[in-house]
């Protein structure tokens, strides 16, 4: 994929720190990461489809307003531009390795807003097939028990220490 | 086969539970216009249950049905059914409700194990579960009777047989307003991407474009705005392309629990 710009200080609300994500391909960007969370809107779901390299080609608006990111910027770029750096390697190599079999695969999972905070989500991905090939995948994120949050938030820790030491 | 024996040929219009009980005259005349649209004999059922509609989906005696969103993916991905319309800026939505003098005042409420009275829509049920996903409650906490209609569900939960109620949106919101006011909403959904669908099978595959003309010609007609209004189209049909039956199906199998 393209390298993801750097986040920008004048984006980013509360106080921040920050560190460079290197992603699955080599590329690498600056994030502004705060401990600032935005819940998800009771009731509603964010919805998007993504071409099989992983670039976003359609979003609901949920998306546009818990992202914190127009749909002019989220339509074409990878989804990884959500990705938090608390989120461990390992979540995301299960994810992809399950849906690349064409299966689904659900999770709890920590998004990296535009400004620097953090939504919860428990997402669902499921492959797009057309004629037998996967060409892309439609991703639906609903509103996640808090108790199953603080488990996984805790579970995620251990993930993310253990990569960082390896 | 001959033309004359094809036109002999009765073509079923299965009018799903999903539509308002108190517009289904207006599903039996679309049925005549869809008669007129494609010059072919359909015979109209209304069916009040699930269970029954089913039935006929494999029976083969639903040639031309508005299926709910669960359904619209069974019927494409299993049954080979073809997209045609769905109501233009339309959405199916759902709430889950309690008795207003009981104990269930907001989703943190809820116990670890809940006894649940429902239709048998099969979409409703599934965005309601997800409605209680963040309480913490699993498909193993609930435990779902079944009623023949949202009344029915509506009395349940006040007489307290059932702690809370899973209806449509657009049912609760024909409810009487004294039961309404017996009755508290604890979450509502607000997804916007469950819709209904008209949908033929394939048996009728040759009739679609004709279908879809007719139709069509009723968005810019004036003397069928009564009748979008009673069919829950009331700012008229629009295409539903394949697409958009494939999204569906993706939709419904991501809204499925574990």
């Amino acid at each position: 994929m393209s390298a993801l710009p750097d986040m920008r200080h004048e984006d980013v609300r509360g106080e921040w720190r920050e560190c460079t994500w290197t992603y699955f391909d080599g590329t690498s960007r600056r994030l502004l990461v705060t401990d600032v969370e935005t819940r998800f809107p009771t009731g509603e779901l964010i919805v998007s489809q993504t071409d099989v390299d992983g670039i976003i080609t359609m979003c609901n608006e949920a998306f546009v307003h818990m992202s914190g990111y127009s749909r002019d910027e989220l339509i074409g770029s990878p989804h990884a531009i959500l990705r938090h750096p608390d989120m461990p390697r390992a979540a995301f190599a299960d994810l992809w390795s399950t849906v690349e079999q064409g299966t689904r695969w659900s999770g709890y999972v920590k998004n990296l807003r535009r400004d620097g905070g953090f939504y919860w989500v428990y997402a669902t991905v499921i492959p797009k097939v057309v004629d037998g090939v996967v060409v892309g995948h439609t991703s639906v994120r609903r509103e996640p028990s808090r108790e199953k949050v603080r488990q996984l938030a805790a579970v995620y820790a251990t993930m993310r220490d253990e990569e960082v030491r390896a | 086969m001959t033309h004359q024996e094809e036109g002999s040929v009765t073509r079923h219009f299965a009018i799903s539970p999903d539509v308002n009980i108190r517009h289904v005259a207006d599903w039996f005349i679309l049925n005549t216009k869809v008669q007129r649209m494609t010059g072919k004999a359909f015979h109209a059922t209304a069916y009040s249950d699930f269970a029954e509609l089913h039935k006929a989906y494999d029976e083969g005696r639903a040639d031309l049905v508005y299926a709910n969103a669960a359904d619209t993916a069974m019927l494409v991905r299993d049954k080979g059914y073809l997209p045609v319309a769905a109501a233009s800026g339309v959405s199916k939505e759902a709430v889950v409700v309690a008795a207003a003098d009981g104990p269930l005042r907001a989703l943190s409420d809820l116990p670890g194990a809940l006894r649940v009275a429902s239709t048998s829509a099969p979409d409703v049920e599934r965005i309601c579960r997800i409605l209680l996903e963040p309480a913490n409650l699993g498909p193993d906490d609930l435990t779902i009777e079944v009623k023949p209609n949202p009344v029915l569900v509506a009395r349940a939960v006040l007489w307290h047989e059932a702690q809370v109620g899973f209806l449509p949106q657009d049912a609760y919101d024909h409810l009487s307003a004294m039961v309404r006011n017996q009755l508290r909403v604890l979450v509502a959904s607000k997804i916007y991407v469950v819709r209904n669908a008209i949908l033929a099978s394939p048996a009728i595959a040759a009739d679609v474009d004709a279908i879809w003309a007719g139709l069509e010609s009723m968005n810019d007609d004036p003397d069928s705005a009564e009748l979008l209004a009673g069919l829950g189209a009331p700012y008229g049909w629009e295409r539903l392309t394949p697409d958009d039956a494939a999204f569906m199906i993706d939709l419904m199998e991501a809204l499925a629990q574990d």
